[in-house]
């Protein structure tokens, strides 16, 4: 195993609905994502991370953008390339209830897609009902969409035919004036080519045109609507792959506000267009790019009914040089340039735009992993009508640099990482603007030692050590009281230890400190210590039956930690909490695939506070938790997937407050369900 | 050749460092005493957020107000994140689209907040009687349920009208010795006047800055 993973989060690595996360920390690394972000990718998609890559190595796409990817190419008849003489009729239906304390919500979502001979008929019908509870009333949303599309294939690359896509919306929000409705329905012809003139170099054009009906309780809309999108990829060899995509919206419609019965025909225009270059992708040197740009332009009326532009203009580029030396180790160097622009109507133009260089590398040397990373960006930005009096322009600067090392002795892994980070806010008014943000500069620096022993057998053990020391610093006379200098010293040891074949003790031990230092105000200066220890009981009774007892304990005084005239510092504590719990999780599995899980827990949380010199009860809470779920993952018959969580909660807690007179407050108790079930059937 | 490329890099982070590279400015010594800034306890930050409202950015309200919101440091500490009442999320996307709601939005919110009208602002916070505030076993994750009214007032206190209304499901977590915000679950008061267009949510006003 590289030594860059030995400490890498094992709890990232449990399974979920079945996907497994082989070698997700090495693939996560090697696609530059962290892997709690290809883990949910993973999820969302119900892909492996490897089968993930693999999907946007053949679409030329990163893996963020399979899904949209897949989306998308489910409405293309070209993309089917089934035998034309066989037929295929597929539904599938999926069904999602989530229920928490206060909301709920249904989703049912249903697809069907026919193809025989030239004809292709699709149909995809998403609603969404929501009921949300706040003060005891409650709120209802229903959300509906459409959308059909049929045609003919003409040849493999050319397709037409019409799509119609129906959308409805109600909800009784008590917050809006009246019931909130929109109907909407666009009635489109649909044009779908696909172009291949010669090997390495292929791509798409897709026009959609026809006219669009809105009416909602802010804006009636009727007239026509196009839209064109498009992709463009080529490759050539193995050193030169580009893929361009874009889309043009727009229409040219009547919109009348029912409120003030002010109508206007409006022009509406939003296009993006987004590329990826990759030069000597294989080859020990190599270049990869992207770029995007965005224009719209959209009127719309506001809430009084005054027609307002909203204008945003977006630009960005990326690029990055990668060497790999040897076997060993890799460098990147990058450079990002954005800039935006946009008018809106409430606060007026706005542009930002801004260069970020990154550079970092890492090396394998005499079994040391060596790994560093550089980062400076400069962004600038313009508020010119914040108000009527104007705005303020901001500049700010940001700095990083980070390296650590890691190694391996025997059994042994050890690591130490360090960081230094300065970040700049610098303000200057536009016009007569009165209260523009604080300029101030935010430092950071910090290190990590830890060690891990993993023994192999019983026993393995940890120990960390954290160090950060931030200053706060405001610039201007008036904010400048605020400023401080924080120290914070974290250590920690842990060991995990297996008593008997089943049993296994894991505990956690933390000691910590705080000190914050007012730069101009000493007199404030505070300190927070905390001693915790959590101990935990994993005990696997029978392959079906498994018990965690988890008791935690963690003690934190505060106070003020001022310098006294003998020169020597004073820890005087204000106050103290401590906090005891006790939570148990059992888990049983009668079948593959259907568990229940127990869960109750209590927590007693004492807080003093100083009264004539010494610490004083002020108030104990004294919480019960119950959770008792049911976790399924089953096959109904031969086409429908049942998976999810329900279950019920009840809570109940207590709290005394100690003063003069000791004053017990009324229990409070609550239970709700709460969970999510999703089915899924297929025909 | 290798050694001496590792130690050019080594010798480069110490000048960048030995250069100031990243040391902050200087600042002026303090000439008024603004409000203090307190997060040592779940309500202290809620408090310090009213304090940074009143404040108006005048002095440290800005700086105040952002730091009771959590910035995440490493992959260990959470971000902060609203997330808007459902009903008025799924309105505002039918014609625009929902951002993302972080902290770097959060600041700018305030900014705008501030700046909606000239009076006085008082923020109040009240628990909500349906939701009693719960925590994590270990006790360093606090969840709130709160009411918050923004109100416009005279300098004597005497409220003019409104500026924002709702409710709060606020979930907390202690990072070093401060309460930090971490999850804003914004939620409407039916009670609010809905021909009133300044009783709105924070989640509402949130979403109009952005246009």
């Amino acid at each position: 195993v590289d030594p860059r993973f030995a400490f890498a989060d094992t709890t990232l690595l449990r399974d979920t609905l079945g996907i497994h996360f082989d070698r997700l920390f090495e693939l996560a690394d090697s696609l530059r994502l962290t892997p709690d972000t290809l883990r949910a990718l993973s999820i969302r998609q119900g892909f492996t991370p490897q089968r993930m890559v693999f999907l946007a190595d053949s679409l030329h796409t990163r893996v963020d953008s399979v899904g949209t990817w897949l989306l998308r190419e489910q409405f293309n008849p070209l993309a089917h390339t089934g035998a034309a003489s066989r037929p295929t009729n597929d539904f599938t239906y999926n069904t999602t209830y989530v229920i928490q304390e206060t909301r709920s919500t249904w989703t049912n979502i249903s697809d069907y897609a026919f193809a025989w001979r030239q004809l292709y008929l699709r149909n995809n019908t998403n609603i969404v009902m929501g009921r949300f509870e706040s003060a005891g009333r409650i709120t209802i949303s229903q959300d509906r969409t459409s959308t059909t599309e049929a045609g003919l294939k003409l040849t493999p690359d050319y397709s037409a035919g019409g799509r119609a896509v129906l959308h409805r919306y109600n909800t009784d929000d008590p917050s809006a004036i009246r019931n909130v409705e929109e109907q909407q329905g666009d009635y489109q012809v649909s044009l779908r080519t696909r172009q291949q003139p010669r090997p390495g170099i292929s791509s798409e054009l897709n026009v959609f045109s026809g006219v669009t009906d809105l009416t909602s309780s802010r804006q009636d809309k009727h007239g026509l609507t196009s839209e064109i999108n498009g992709r463009f990829h080529h490759q050539s060899g193995a050193w030169f792959v580009h893929e361009l995509s874009g889309q043009l919206n727009g229409n040219n419609v009547n919109t009348l506000v029912p409120q003030t019965q002010i109508g206007q025909k409006t022009h509406d225009v939003i296009g993006n267009m987004n590329g990826t270059l990759s030069l000597f992708d294989p080859a020990p040197l190599g270049f990869n790019g992207t770029y995007s740009f965005q224009r719209s332009r959209v009127a719309t009326p506001d809430y009084n009914g005054i027609f307002r532009t909203v204008r945003n203009i977006g630009t960005d580029l990326n690029g990055t040089f990668r060497a790999t030396l040897g076997n060993k180790g890799l460098f990147h160097a990058g450079e990002t340039y954005s800039l935006s622009d946009q008018i809106t109507a409430l606060n007026g133009p706005t542009n930002r735009h801004g260069t970020t260089f990154l550079a970092d590398g890492r090396y394998q040397w005499f079994g040391n992993v060596f790994e560093s990373n550089f980062q400076t960006s400069l962004t600038e930005s313009e508020t010119p009508q914040v108000d009527s009096t104007g705005g303020y322009a901001e500049n700010v600067t940001d700095r990083a640099l980070s390296g650590g090392i890691t190694r391996v002795f025997g059994k042994i892994n050890t690591r130490a990482n360090a960081r230094i980070g300065l970040t700049r806010y610098r303000y200057a008014t536009i016009g007569a603007y009165l209260t523009p943000p604080v300029a101030r500069d935010l430092v950071q620096q910090t290190y990590r030692l830890e060690a891990n022993y993993a023994g192999g057998g019983d026993f393995s053990t940890g120990v960390s050590l954290d160090v950060t020391r931030g200053e706060y610093v405001n610039l201007p006379s008036a904010s400048t009281s605020q400023n401080n200098t924080q120290r914070i010293y974290q250590g920690e040891w842990r060991w995990t230890y297996r008593l008997f074949r089943g049993l296994t003790a894991t505990q956690r031990n933390t000691l910590g400190a705080t000190y914050t230092a007012y730069n101009f105000v000493p007199e404030n200066d505070r300190a927070l210590l905390e001693f915790g220890t959590a101990t935990t009981l994993n005990a696997i009774l029978t392959p079906r039956l498994t018990v965690d007892l988890t008791h935690t304990s963690r003690i934190s005084p505060s106070g003020n930690f001022t310098q006294q005239p003998d020169g020597l510092y004073y820890f005087r504590p204000a106050d103290r909490s401590t906090i005891y719990s006790l939570e148990s999780r059992i888990s049983y599995t009668p079948i593959s695939g259907f568990s229940i899980q127990l869960t109750p827990s209590y927590q007693s949380m004492l807080r003093d506070g100083a009264s004539g010199g010494t610490l004083q009860p002020q108030r104990m809470d004294k919480t019960l938790n119950f959770n008792g779920s049911s976790n399924l993952n089953v096959h109904v018959g031969r086409r429908g997937v049942l998976t999810g969580t329900i279950g019920r909660t009840y809570y109940g807690t207590s709290s005394t407050t100690f003063s003069t007179v000791t004053a017990p407050s009324a229990p409070f108790q609550s239970q709700f369900w709460n969970g999510s079930l999703n089915f899924t059937w297929k025909l | 050749v290798r050694i001496r490329a590792l130690l050019s890099i080594l010798l480069l982070a110490l000048l960048a460092d030995g250069c100031d590279y990243f040391k902050p400015a200087q600042p002026e010594a303090p000439t008024s005493a603004p409000f203090t800034a307190d997060y040592s306890s779940p309500e202290a930050t809620l408090e310090t957020i009213s304090k940074a409202i009143h404040d108006k950015a005048r002095t440290i309200g800005l700086t105040a107000y952002g730091q009771a919101f959590a910035e995440s440091t490493s992959a260990a500490t959470p971000a902060y994140h609203q997330f808007f009442w459902p009903a008025e999320e799924q309105e505002w996307a039918l014609h625009h689209s929902v951002p993302v709601w972080t902290l770097t939005t959060e600041k700018n919110f305030y900014i705008k907040l501030v700046g909606l009208f000239p009076d006085a602002y008082d923020l109040l916070w009240v628990p909500d009687q349906n939701l009693p505030d719960t925590s994590n076993p270990t006790g360093d994750v606090v969840y709130l349920h709160r009411h918050y009214l923004v109100r416009r007032a005279t300098e004597a206190g005497d409220e003019i009208g409104k500026v924002a209304i709702g409710f709060a499901d606020l979930t907390l977590v202690l990072q070093g010795d401060q309460w930090k915000i971490t999850i804003w679950q914004d939620r409407i008061d039916p009670n609010a006047d809905p021909n009133d267009p300044d009783q709105l949510t924070m989640g509402r006003r949130r979403l109009n800055t952005t246009l």
